[in-house]
């Protein structure tokens, strides 16, 4: 027997240009400044360069990653870890602005910083990509 | 006007201005290689290195000036920060980088 679904009950799947917009506001939340009050300058302008840090490490990668597909011709799987890191360096730069729009709300509101896993993430995929790569030099070599 | 003495005297204003100069170095270097991988794909796929190129140009001008009017702001007791040109910045990274990823990929699949 089928089940009954009563007329008004919304719709548990949200059309996709929703689901886009709302993946959009989680990953480039809004203006900071809409909420409390301005805090130390110290504070954001660390804040700002921590960001600027994060967008750097993403390029960094980025640089590698292409440096690794293109440049590395004797390299055995080379391609595949350009691209490794080309993925890492993408997630890297899209989480950036996020952390640092969190940050500085909470300077706002005078909470604690939220805590974030990505420094965990990128040191464990980096650390997972450096022994792939020795691996594979390792293989090559024999 | 430009001020005769800093605001700070642990430059704080000075070390961001750097940070953003860095950021604008990293870019115009991740844009040439996008545009030497591209174009090894596809010539007009260089264009999006030259893209990036450019955007970095702009943002290595754009923070020397933004150093400039830090002072007038931290003097006036106005808040340094920039969400706007954090936005551009966040978004314009994640659009370089993930173009470079379908570059590589393309490359990838170009050389079989």
């Amino acid at each position: 027997m089928g089940r009954i679904v009563p007329v008004d009950e919304p719709d548990a799947t949200p059309p996709p240009r929703r689901v886009l917009r709302s993946s959009h506001r989680h990953l480039f939340p809004p203006d900071p400044r809409t909420a409390g009050d301005d805090p130390d300058y110290r504070f954001s302008l660390a804040n700002e360069r921590t960001f600027l840090a994060w967008i750097r490490s993403a390029l960094a990668l980025a640089a590698a990653g292409l440096g690794a597909a293109t440049l590395l011709d004797d390299f055995p799987g080379e391609e595949y870890l350009g691209v490794g890191l080309l993925a890492l360096s993408f997630l890297t730069a899209a989480l950036s602005y996020r952390r640092w729009a969190l940050a500085e709300t909470a300077m706002r509101l005078g909470r604690p910083l939220p805590p974030s896993r990505l420094p965990l993430f990128l040191a464990v995929a980096v650390s997972v990509i450096a022994v792939a790569s020795a691996v594979l030099v390792a293989i090559h070599a024999t | 006007m430009r001020p005769e003495q800093v605001f700070d005297p642990l430059l704080q204003q000075e070390r961001t201005s750097l940070a953003w100069e860095r950021t604008a170095f990293a870019g115009l270097v991740v844009g040439t290689l996008m545009t030497r991988v591209g174009a090894s794909v596809h010539l007009l796929l260089g264009g999006f290195g030259l893209v990036q190129v450019c955007a970095s140009a702009g943002l290595l001008v754009w923070s020397g000036r933004h150093y400039e009017d830090l002072h007038v702001q931290l003097r006036a007791g106005e808040s340094p920060t920039h969400p706007r040109a954090a936005m551009v910045v966040g978004i314009g990274a994640t659009i370089a980088t993930g173009l470079a990823t379908a570059l590589a990929v393309l490359h990838l699949v170009a050389d079989g």
